[in-house]
């Protein structure tokens, strides 16, 4: 566990927030600004590697441990960690934005220099809120970044953008508003059992909550998951920031915000209480199959391509609901690999969704029709992107959606795991069908509208945002082993850890009802539990 | 003691230990000698005098503040002890970023009078006394005299209708508050039969009545001065009129110094116990009341300045939850949370009204939200700053108007009240979206017509500038470290219990 010579994880989070720094005061033009930039995110991304060469990937516990004290007259400190979950879903944020800014040049039409610092302060914070195992720490910068993604969407969004930035920013602020108090009154219950007043995940994570509380502790944390998710009925912002949103601003807000809600989800509703999440597990997957399920109905009928798009990432993270809720190994692998593809794929929709509004200033759908004809590369590109996003074998959304439905459909804990398996693998096929019909209406047949006769196929800066990408979705769907292997211990230990802790909260608050279907603890894995919770007495 | 011996006993060691308002009472009277002997060059040189006062005080108050002096003076009607210090101090800070956003508007409005420092300065004076006061009448005493010169501040552009409107609202409000505050004062010193502040918890079992009916109008008076609803009304009109300034000085000074001496009485005359049965349950509906409906109007505001005087409205209530938990939890830790609140909410406060000031001209404040539309684009710095402040006020980490909130939650949390808690927090939610409001008009929004907006730095000067700056830097290191502070606040919350020396 001694990594922590190099401080390579506060390193992580704090070389974008110094890049923006960095951008803000450069003194020359604007254009070499957007190169420092695009260094930085680079550099960044590349640092990431360093940080996937430096894990171990056969322990599932937190790697790379940094701690020190922050407030201690409250308990805060400053701790970061990676695991599996983290390892990957940092990867996934530091590869998207250097796409992300190599497209801003050219799209972005005003205070580009004030549109990349944002996008690296939020960089910053996404990474951080990845990495903080203080529940401070974390809603910190969990907080922070609301105010540049509100800013991107505010300032460099659509005609509807103020409605927008203002409905996110007040949306997640409510969600994430209730979470504070639950976090805080979690600690202060610790503190009323041990004396010790501690905001550190590792140790909260060992304390277990009486049921009655913790059914209310969970509600306020997993609203504000929920909403960030968004899990159905609280999806409403998400059509609007989307569509408002510039280009890189969907891009990353599909691409790494949403993953946030499900983070926190694995993260915090699980391993802090982790009875309640499983009694609630058959309500919060039936959501998940609502959302599939509905959201796939309403991409069907959008006029907009972006909005489509948009209804469509509420389909794709409804299987991330339902894998993790499915609360098998494969359904947690799927849930995970679902968010990496959702990210890589729908982040390649919004990029390319993008281009063509940049040379259109239109995205409805029934302004288009035969663009192949004008743009092979990019109708090839969009084709390419839109079946990695159905979920076509061989190409990246395939293998989480499998993984996910398998999982659910071997689940024990979820009554009806098959009915629901089902009714999620009609959102497959619904896919299919928004993308597909919409593909066709914009790229085949006859040119009809006339402004669409000359436009110019990508340049090749835009070819060097999408190409990577392509290549992710590929090699991810291909060959998926090197995330899942990095992947498994730590869902296992995240599995056995809380099926050990829900059955140790049951035997000492008692059930009210007979133990429903949760599987013996696995005395094989257990040393690896044991490891964990001596990095925990650690602090 | 007799009057001869108590006259006889005043010496050289009460002076010395109530310098860091004697030097401030000294520095106003020079600055209007000096307005006499050199009419014409006075101006400038009352700001740098005002300004050396007053870093003068604050520097000796932090200093005692920090070797954890306790000094009583006067026999015992004064004493500077860490808990006055620590207000002392952040009084002084709040004056000193009120002077510095000065100057230069008062120029433009061709009212710089060196008479406007003198009254900051006598003021102040007050104020550091009020949080040092130990008897009822010093503390009456001490809030007339930061009371009085106020009024005139509001005033002090006197041909502006709403500037002399706003005074006279202010000052009979004032004036009704303070008849109140004396009516308490002897109720209670009719049942006490003492003004002391340690010794007035004897009244209860002499008097219970007149100790209970004192009490509530004591209260009723300090919740005037701080803008708590129901007895907010004159807060938005008195800020909305007065010169930016002074309302500057009106929301940060003459806003934290009441809690000085509210406190006190509420701890140290009523005690823990009492407050329990007594008024903590009212504190606690008055918490609710002025969050929410400080929070709610606002809403709808479109005059920041307005705005601003509904939210420290609201931000009052935040306050109050602090010092209901503060009673609930029997700990004083508790109430360095209160004062942590305050010196953030000083500095955020600040550089909110300083940025208003420097784009206000020489007939028009831009105090209309439409005043700011398109700011980000064309002063993206002055944006910057502005967009940090209104931040720290939403309560946005890592600023400090977060961790002033998350102390102040978290103390609540301990003693239970979550409930009161969920209501503050969504107050908070709630008080995002007129600050956003704000946010959106300088970054969001583009002037109508299509043509850019035109902002000159009428306002600008370097006293300004430098103003805007300290506060923005304050917001954000005192949040991140924002552990320094908080100690000595412990330090200074711990003094109220010890008994005089």
């Amino acid at each position: 566990m001694d990594a922590t010579n190099l401080n390579i994880l506060s390193t992580l989070v704090f070389l974008p927030l110094f890049g923006a720094a960095v951008v803000a005061l450069w003194p020359a033009n604007d254009r070499s600004a957007w190169h420092v930039a695009l260094y930085f995110s680079v550099g960044e991304f590349l640092l990431n590697l360093k940080v996937l060469l430096g894990f171990t990937p056969e322990y599932g516990g937190f790697q790379l441990l940094e701690r020190t004290e922050w407030i201690r007259t409250l308990g805060v400190s400053y701790v970061l960690g990676i695991d599996g979950i983290t390892l990957w879903l940092t990867l996934l944020t530091t590869a998207l934005t250097p796409i992300v800014v190599l497209a801003a040049w050219g799209s972005i039409q005003k205070q580009i220099r004030a549109y990349l610092v944002s996008m690296l302060i939020l960089e910053g914070a996404m990474i951080g809120s990845f990495l903080a195992l203080d529940l401070i720490l974390f809603f910190v910068f969990w907080e922070m970044m609301l105010i540049p993604m509100a800013l991107l969407i505010g300032v460099w969004g659509g005609p509807r953008r103020i409605y927008s930035a203002v409905k996110f920013f007040l949306y997640t602020a409510f969600g994430s508003a209730l979470m504070l108090v639950s976090i805080l009154a979690l600690a202060y219950l610790n503190y009323e059992k041990t004396g010790y007043l501690t905001f550190n995940y590792l140790v909260l994570r060992e304390f277990s909550v009486e049921p009655g509380i913790a059914l209310v502790l969970f509600i306020g944390f997993a609203l504000a998951f929920a909403i960030k998710v968004p899990v159905v009925p609280f999806h409403t912002w998400l059509p609007d920031a989307h569509t408002e949103a510039p280009t890189g601003g969907s891009v990353i807000l599909a691409g790494v915000l949403l993953k946030f809600g499900v983070y926190g989800f694995f993260r915090f509703c699980l391993p802090l209480f982790p009875d309640v999440a499983l009694r609630a597990a058959p309500c919060l997957a039936g959501l998940g199959v609502v959302g599939i399920v509905y959201g796939a109905l309403i991409s069907m009928v959008q006029t907009d391509i972006k909005k489509l798009v948009a209804y469509s990432s509420v389909s794709h993270l409804g299987f991330c609901m339902l894998g993790l809720f499915s609360f098998t190994l494969e359904g947690m692998a799927g849930s995970v690999y679902v968010m990496l593809a959702h990210g890589v794929s729908t982040g390649a929709l919004f990029l390319l969704v993008g281009f063509l509004y940049d040379r259109r200033h239109t995205r409805e759908i029934s302004d288009f029709g035969g663009i192949t004809q004008v743009m092979p590369f990019y109708a090839t590109a969009f084709v390419f992107t839109a079946l990695a996003s159905i979920g076509l074998p061989g190409l990246c959304g395939f293998v989480g959606e499998f993984l996910s439905l398998a999982g659910t459909f071997l689940s024990q804990s979820l009554p009806g795991a098959r009915w629901l398996t089902a009714a999620a693998a009609s959102g497959v096929i619904l896919s299919a069908v928004y993308l597909l019909w919409m593909v066709q209406r914009v790229f085949f047949g006859e040119i009809r509208n006339d402004r669409n006769r000359h436009l110019a196929d990508l340049t090749t800066r835009e070819r060097c945002a999408i190409l990577p990408l392509m290549a992710l979705m590929v090699w991810m769907g291909v060959y998926p082993e090197p995330i899942l292997s990095h992947l498994r211990p730590t869902l296992e230990s995240l599995k056995v850890f809380v099926t050990i802790k829900s059955v140790q909260i049951d035997a000492e608050y008692g059930h009210p009802e007979p133990p429903r279907q949760v599987p013996e603890p696995q005395p094989g894995n257990s040393p690896e539990i044991t490891s964990e919770r001596a990095v925990a007495y650690e602090f | 003691m007799n009057f001869e011996t108590a006259v006889a006993n005043l010496g050289f060691r009460d002076l010395a230990g109530i310098s860091p308002a004697l030097n401030l009472i000294l520095a106003g009277i020079a600055i209007l000698a000096l307005d006499a002997i050199l009419p014409m060059r006075s101006k400038l040189l009352s700001a740098w005098i005002a300004l050396l006062a007053l870093a003068g005080s604050l520097f000796a108050s932090l200093h005692r503040l920090a070797v954890g002096a306790d000094i009583s003076a006067f026999n015992h009607a004064v004493r500077m002890d860490p808990f006055a210090n620590a207000f002392s101090a952040i009084i002084c800070l709040a004056s000193t970023l009120a002077v510095l956003s000065a100057p230069k508007y008062l120029k433009l409005r061709e009212v710089h009078l060196a008479e406007y420092y003198a009254l900051i300065l006598f003021s102040v004076s007050g104020m550091v006394l009020f949080g040092a006061s130990q008897d009822l009448l010093m503390m009456f005493l001490a809030l007339e005299t930061m009371s009085i010169p106020v009024y005139c501040l509001v005033g002090f552009t006197r041909t502006n209708v709403y500037s002399t409107e706003a005074s006279m609202k202010y000052f009979l409000i004032g004036a009704f508050a303070a008849g109140f505050l004396v009516y308490g004062i002897a109720l209670l010193y009719g049942a006490a039969g003492t003004v002391r502040i340690e010794d007035l918890a004897v009244g209860l079992d002499r008097a219970p009545g007149l100790f209970y009916s004192g009490m509530a109008l004591l209260l009723v008076g300090f919740l005037f001065k701080i803008g708590a609803v129901p007895f907010h009304m004159w807060t938005p009109d008195a800020y909305e009129g007065a010169p930016t300034p002074v309302t500057t000085f009106m929301a940060e000074a003459v806003k934290a110094a009441p809690f000085g001496g509210m406190l006190k009485v509420l701890f140290v005359g009523f005690g823990f116990e009492e407050a329990m049965q007594v008024w903590q349950p009212v504190l606690i509906g008055i918490a609710v009341l002025t969050m929410t409906v400080g929070n709610l109007i606002a809403l709808v505001q479109d005059d920041v300045k307005r705005m601003m005087g509904y939210s420290s409205i609201a931000h009052s209530g935040y306050i109050l939850v602090g010092v209901a938990a503060a009673a609930e939890l029997h700990s004083t830790d508790a109430l360095a949370a209160v004062l942590y609140y305050l010196f953030i909410y000083v500095l955020m406060n600040a550089g909110t009204f300083g940025v208003l000031i420097l784009f206000s001209s020489k007939d028009k404040d831009a105090n209309h939200l439409d005043d700011l539309v398109g700011l980000g684009r064309e002063r993206p710095w002055a944006a910057a700053l502005m967009t940090v402040f209104l931040l720290s006020l939403t309560g946005i980490p890592p600023l400090g108007g977060f961790f002033g909130k998350f102390y102040i939650f978290s103390y609540a949390i301990q003693a239970g009240m979550i409930p009161l808690v969920v209501i503050a927090i969504l107050n908070s939610v709630v008080s995002a979206y007129y600050y956003l409001k704000v946010i959106g008009a300088m970054y969001f929004r583009e002037p109508e017509d299509g043509a850019r907006a035109v902002f000159y730095f009428e306002g600008y000067s370097v006293f300004l500038i430098a103003m805007l700056w300290l506060s923005a830097a304050g917001v954000v290191y005192w949040g991140i470290q924002s552990e320094t502070p908080l100690l000595l606040a412990e330090q200074a919350t711990a003094s109220l219990f010890k008994p005089a020396p």
